[in-house]
């Protein structure tokens, strides 16, 4: 019972040493300091600048009317009132567009044929053609949709005219031409707007980029120095890694337990992104999150040998984790293999629990299958923090303690 | 030859300590090669298949199952659920395990078969932006197509032909042609962003690490009592052997991709590769004013790596410069990722004209020629005196 105690002793002390030791060092060390600062409060206020207005309206489309009737003068007219497109059809034929797309003066290009208003008042069919450059999917999918909506519109208005014609009613003509009608709701995000969609994704991604650029100049320039075994002493000693590990992790949640709210608080509501969760919730979901990725951290840093090191590795490593999380390319789409892979990183659990909990409204028990995922990869890497560390301390001090031989030698 | 020499030691050292650094081997030579391996294969499929989604059905009638085996069909989404009711379905959607939810009333058969119009109902999950779009659109194509069966069907029934019902359905059809990437691959999209994007990072990041690493360890001097005192020639040696490494880096990127991949390139090659030049030269002076701008290694490579990062999102690949607020606009302006992207884009994908390409060139000649310049007589100093700033 004593030894219990006295080990519990001894274990809080380390455990509150570490915490000040690690403090003290993220608060001299100016590089860490201004790699959190900057990437959590200025990298997320540029990227939600970038992405402020959230969709891309009036595209510009070329319109090759070749009939110059009124009712091809009707539809350039619906379609210039789209909210993606803006028609321009001051182009009198296809080369003339053709030049225009070239110099990137428009994106698009619409052909109106002629004998279009002759052909549709005969009842005879008409064909629009459109040309849509889809190496920009953004373009592409604005102005063929429009353009679909606006076919979709003047093709139902003539059929309704028609029946009405035949003395139908209108709300009957409707019905008749569509019998389904096909009623699409989005749950969230409504205008599909980007900066609603990826801001949510990169704060989440931020939080592991920071943590591991962080950890990893602290743990280079201790190994540059050879400090690691002195400033946590404890780590020489039997299971003395563990309250070190532990007040590591403890430390970095209580940043992120202020620099969150500064994020949602303040940039997400300057910027009119929606968060539907309570920050009691984020917290609990960010816990295992940073803790997971602390031990990560820890884990990786053994691999760098400067400072400098880390910076690069990590800024490398965080498009990759954007994409393995399959948020922005369906996670089905990927092989077996890159699945895999993305299991063990702690940003797509991450990512997701946080995307689903403030963007989704999900409830907690929603987002419990990617919480004990979190809890799982805390468990496994903090086993592999441990043993590094452990191995790190040890070397460290075999190392001066043979200098020391040499010396006195 | 004489006044070449002092630029060829230099050169033969940096190679020599190439070799010798495991940092700078690892972002030269193994990582480019890592990054065009990870993202040809990671995104392989190109297009996204059979994305899970719910069915509620409340009617339960042939017709109904009809309608959902119509909508397993489609290519771009499968049903895998069938939810009770749609909180049900709507808990999927936020537990992540579907895009979305169409839910089939009840009396659906009935009201169908007695004329009045019905409606089905698809929730989907527009957060997340390109699953939610496929399955958006897929759900209104085969609504469509069956709604517009239907239509057809009751025409024919007052007497008019086939053909004839087809027509009054559709009076106007449009013939869509996609230029570019027919077949809306997203791997022809990304990949290339990505790639070429990487690419620069590395361009980069070594230049900065071959200065810096030099200048943290107060190797300054050295280098210019080799070379007398001349700022130019240590630049050349230092940096030429990576232009001319890069450089064939950069030719197996896009060999990756146009010939193993078999992108769509319909352009002139000549320009992609003085526009593949231009991009390694650009980058490289942009790392020497960062150099020189910089009171440490470690400030260098966070304003470096940051920049070649950040150029990703200006390059508007992910979102249109063209949408972008009118300073950012501008601002896109000053990174060379956004001009060679446009060139590789114009000269490979589109087939353009080469003319049109010439303006990014110009510009990208100007980012060669800028940066470096501005940061020269920092640098100068920074060389004289030997080593940064500072330490940290």
């Amino acid at each position: 019972m004593k030894n219990l105690f006295k080990l519990y002793y001894k274990a809080k002390i380390s455990f509150w040493n570490t915490f000040s030791t690690e403090w003290k060092s993220i608060k001299s060390d100016k590089a860490v300091i201004s790699t959190f600062l900057s990437v959590t409060i200025i990298i997320l206020v540029v990227y939600t600048y970038i992405y402020s207005n959230q969709v891309v309206k009036e595209v510009p489309v070329a319109i090759v009317n070749q009939d110059a009737t009124k009712m091809s003068r009707d539809y350039i007219a619906m379609l210039d009132a789209t909210e993606g497109t803006k028609a321009i059809s001051t182009y009198t034929d296809l080369q003339e567009a053709k030049r225009a797309y070239y110099s990137k003066n428009v994106q698009g290009i619409v052909i109106i044929p002629k004998d279009f208003e002759k052909n549709i008042r005969s009842g005879k069919q008409v064909v629009i053609t459109t040309f849509s450059d889809a190496s920009n999917m953004v373009f592409y999918k604005r102005i063929l949709g429009d353009v679909t909506t606006i076919n979709g519109y003047f093709s139902a208005g003539i059929f309704i005219k028609k029946e009405m014609a035949k003395g139908v009613s209108v709300a009957k003509a409707q019905e008749n031409y569509t019998p389904i009608q096909a009623i699409s709701t989005s749950l969230f995000n409504t205008t599909a707007g980007y900066a609603t969609y990826i801001i949510p994704v990169l704060t989440a991604l931020i939080v592991q980029l920071v943590l591991l650029m962080g950890i990893g100049i602290l743990s280079g320039s201790r190994r540059e120095t050879v400090t690691t075994h002195t400033n946590f002493p404890r780590l020489l000693h039997k299971g003395g890694t563990i309250p070190v590990l532990l007040a590591k992790a403890c430390l970095y949640t209580a940043i992120f337990m202020v620099i969150i709210p500064i994020q949602v608080g303040i940039v997400y509501a300057l910027f009119g992104i929606p968060v539907r969760s309570s920050l009691l919730l984020m917290y609990i979901f960010i816990i295992p999150y940073v803790f997971s990725v602390v031990f990560l951290g820890i884990t990786i840093s053994a691999l760098f040998k400067r400072r400098e090191d880390s910076i690069v590795f990590l800024v490398l490593l965080s498009i990759p984790s954007l994409m393995l999380s399959g948020l922005s390319f369906p996670i089905e789409s990927f092989s077996e293999f890159y699945q895999l892979i993305s299991k063990i990183i702690p940003s797509t659990p991450g990512i997701n629990g946080f995307v689903r909990l403030t963007q989704m409204e999900a409830s907690f028990l929603e987002i419990i299958n990617e919480w004990n995922h979190l809890w799982i990869l805390t468990a496994i890497y903090f086993v592999f923090a441990a043993i590094s560390l452990k191995i790190r301390a040890l070397k460290e001090f075999n190392h001066l303690n043979l200098i020391a031989k040499k010396e006195i030698v | 030859m004489s006044k070449l020499k002092p630029s060829l030691r230099i050169a033969k050292r940096e190679v020599a300590l190439l070799f010798n650094s495991s940092s700078t081997f690892v972002f030269a030579i193994v990582l480019p090669f890592v990054s065009i391996l990870f993202f040809n294969t990671l995104l392989s499929e190109g297009v996204a298949r059979n994305l899970p989604i719910a069915v509620v059905d409340l009617d339960h009638t042939a017709i109904s199952r009809n309608v959902i085996a119509q909508l397993d069909a489609a290519p771009e989404i499968e049903v895998n659920y069938f939810p009770l009711n749609q909180q049900k379905g709507e808990e999927l959607v936020r537990l992540g395990k579907v895009y979305g939810v169409i839910t089939i009333p009840q009396n659906f058969e009935a009201d169908l078969k007695s004329g009045k119009q019905v409606h089905i109902i698809n929730q989907y999950n527009s957060n997340l932006l390109l699953p939610g779009g496929l399955e958006y659109k897929a759900f209104r194509k085969v609504i469509g197509t069956i709604s517009a069966g239907i239509n057809i069907e009751k025409q024919r029934k007052q007497g008019v032909s086939i053909q004839q019902a087809k027509v009054n359905y559709q009076p106007i059809v449009s013939n869509n042609h996609v230029l570019s990437n027919p077949y809306t691959n997203y791997s022809y999209y990304l990949n290339t962003g990505f790639l070429a994007m990487f690419f620069q990072i590395f361009v980069m990041l070594t230049t900065i690490y071959c200065f810096g690493a030099d200048l943290k360890y107060s190797k300054g001097n050295k280098l210019l009592n080799i070379t007398e005192g001349n700022l130019s020639a240590i630049i050349i040696g230092k940096v030429l052997p990576y232009t001319v490494w890069f450089l064939l880096v950069g030719i197996m990127t896009l060999f990756s991709m146009y010939v193993w991949q078999d992108f769509p390139f319909f352009g002139n090659k000549l320009a992609v590769l003085v526009g593949l030049l231009l991009l390694i030269i650009a980058n490289q002076s942009y790392a020497l004013f960062f150099i020189a701008v910089s009171s440490s290694f470690r400030e260098a490579l966070t304003i470096g790596s940051g920049f070649a990062a950040v150029s990703l999102s200006f390059s508007g690949i992910t979102f249109p410069i063209f949408g972008m607020p009118k300073v950012l606009q501008w601002l896109s302006q000053i990174f060379p990722f956004t001009h060679f992207f446009e060139l590789l884009l114009d000269q490979s994908q589109r087939g353009f004209p080469v003319f049109y390409s010439l303006k990014p060139l110009i510009i990208l000649v100007v980012l060669c020629i800028v940066p470096v310049s501005l940061g020269w007589f920092k640098l100068k100093r920074l060389f004289s005196k030997g080593v940064f700033n500072h330490n940290i």
